[in-house]
């Protein structure tokens, strides 16, 4: 067989660098600090090369990382809950587009909202909402049932909606579960 | 039933206060991945590219 294969090792390596901007956009998403982000992508890398035997290979590594950097998140979370997120500053010098001044300040009332969430509902809508991850991907990354995953994601929404004040106006289908409590 | 564009800037703050926003889901959907994409959408950045070959190096061929 002239059928050249890649090592594992060497193909796992790929796969996580390929993964790399993803962890660093749901670590920051979920952190609202872009230091501490690319400090919890780190950890994660680290322990994901130390823990590399109980990756099952042909399984989903982008989950198996994003799990790792969750709880990554939340050990460091429990740790030091009296850190405030540094959201206008920290995030200004990761994220430079500025498109026009209302979108802007739209955008940053977003991210502020966002990390007003508590950490659950958060990362549900983080994970279904932008990294594009199915609700049985999402449930098994959080270690819940998806039906939990649902209902977070729902209520984040709805909480966001109300942080921004967003008004659905009168006749939308979903307008019930955005405007009640 | 749009709203009428404010001819006063001072209505601004108003306006604000409270957005109508035909579709909730959608709106948050796309300030979202505005957020995410910004990030995912950036180079890696050479610290991780040196940690991988330095722990790489490390347990090399076991």
């Amino acid at each position: 067989m002239i059928h050249e294969t890649m090592p594992a090792g060497v193909q796992i390596k790929q796969d996580m660098v390929a993964a790399i901007p993803r962890l660093r956009a749901f670590a920051v998403s979920l952190c609202g600090n872009p230091d501490r982000a690319d400090d919890l992508v780190q950890e994660t890398l680290a322990k994901a090369l130390l823990n590399i035997k109980s990756f099952t290979i042909g399984t989903n590594l982008l989950a198996w990382l994003f799990t790792i950097l969750r709880n990554a998140y939340y050990s460091e979370f429990r740790k030091r809950r009296r850190e405030v997120a540094d959201i206008d500053g920290g995030l200004s010098g990761m994220l430079v587009s500025k498109p026009n001044q209302d979108d802007h300040m739209e955008y940053l009332d977003f991210r502020q909202a966002l990390q007003k969430l508590p950490p659950d509902q958060r990362e549900a809508l983080i994970l279904i909402g932008a990294s594009g991850l199915s609700y049985e991907e999402a449930a098994e990354i959080c270690k819940c049932a998806v039906g939990t995953m649902k209902s977070r994601v729902s209520r984040a929404r709805t909480r966001l909606a109300e942080l921004l004040q967003y008004d659905p106006g009168a006749g939308e289908s979903h307008s019930s579960s955005v405007a009640s409590e | 039933m749009t709203p009428t564009p404010s001819s006063n800037p001072a209505d601004d703050s108003v306006a604000r206060s409270k957005k109508r926003i035909p579709n909730v889901k959608d709106h948050i959907g796309r300030q979202l991945r505005a957020l995410y994409d910004e990030v995912a959408d950036q180079p890696v950045p050479d610290r991780f590219m040196e940690l991988l070959n330095r722990l790489d190096a490390k347990s090399g061929d076991e």
